[in-house]
């Protein structure tokens, strides 16, 4: 008897069961548009974790312009779309209930590149 | 870059409504003094630039770095002219919000907290 007790109690202290395991994940399929810096939170989330620490088991989706995305999303494929404001104001223009809850970046992150010979905006 | 040609990844895109407000912020009208015309994506519009078909373009990283590499000129950060815009974000469905409230939540939690993270660890900054 002392030994079968013995036994579960090695078992226990080298397999100890992880609550974090123990609860079921919420799955959630996200589509990202467009392979810039902007997506960064999204893979940041990803890789450190912050979305498992959620209880999200988070399935990305790339799509490559945000119209495809948006579309994803009003069939039903899509949970959540990382993209641009402007990918939401035509479909809600269109009658779909689509909506932005958090803003990433509140301007433009982009560069205008010239040829060379281009040496002012003027 | 008056009576030159730019391109855009497509008439309707976000990268269109950039640089037409950006040429307007530098004191250019976009409908008068340049010609916009759709290229693609940005290694697209990369190529464009290298074979004469326009002369700038709107670009982010990585591919800017590219381009310089390549001998283009990083004209204009966009960011200094401090355009007002949602430029990307968490978008959803009012429906789904409702039939999953919570999961919706815990993802903007998670996402917040990675901007957070970006912006506050120094290793994430390198």
């Amino acid at each position: 008897m002392l030994k079968y007790f013995l036994a579960i109690w090695v078992t226990l202290i080298a397999n100890p069961i992880d609550p974090c395991q123990a609860a079921a994940q919420d799955r959630v399929r996200v589509g990202w548009a467009a392979m810039t810096a902007s997506h960064t939170p999204l893979w940041v989330a990803q890789e450190k974790a912050f979305l498992a620490k959620q209880g999200l088991l988070v399935e990305p989706i790339f799509f490559g312009a945000g119209p495809p995305a948006m579309q994803a999303l009003v069939a039903g494929d899509l949970d959540i779309v990382v993209t641009s404001a402007p990918n939401v104001v035509n479909p809600r223009l269109g009658g779909v209930d689509a909506v932005m809850i958090l803003s990433i970046i509140l301007t433009f992150i982009d560069h205008i590149i010239s040829a060379a010979n281009i040496t002012s905006p003027e | 870059m008056k009576g030159k040609i730019g391109s855009v990844n497509r008439f309707g895109s976000i990268s269109e409504m950039g640089l037409r407000l950006s040429l307007r912020r530098l004191g250019i009208d976009p409908e008068k003094d340049v010609q916009i015309v759709p290229a693609g994506g940005n290694p697209e519009r990369l190529a464009a630039i290298s074979k004469g078909i326009a002369q700038f373009t709107i670009m982010n990283e990585p591919f800017i770095k590219e381009a310089e590499r390549l001998g283009f000129r990083d004209l204009v950060n966009m960011a200094t002219l401090k355009i007002p815009l949602h430029g990307n974000g968490i978008v959803t469905r009012e429906a789904i919000i409702k039939a999953k409230r919570p999961v919706v939540a815990k993802f903007a939690r998670a996402i917040t907290e990675a901007i957070y993270y970006m912006k506050s660890e120094k290793e994430a900054r390198k």
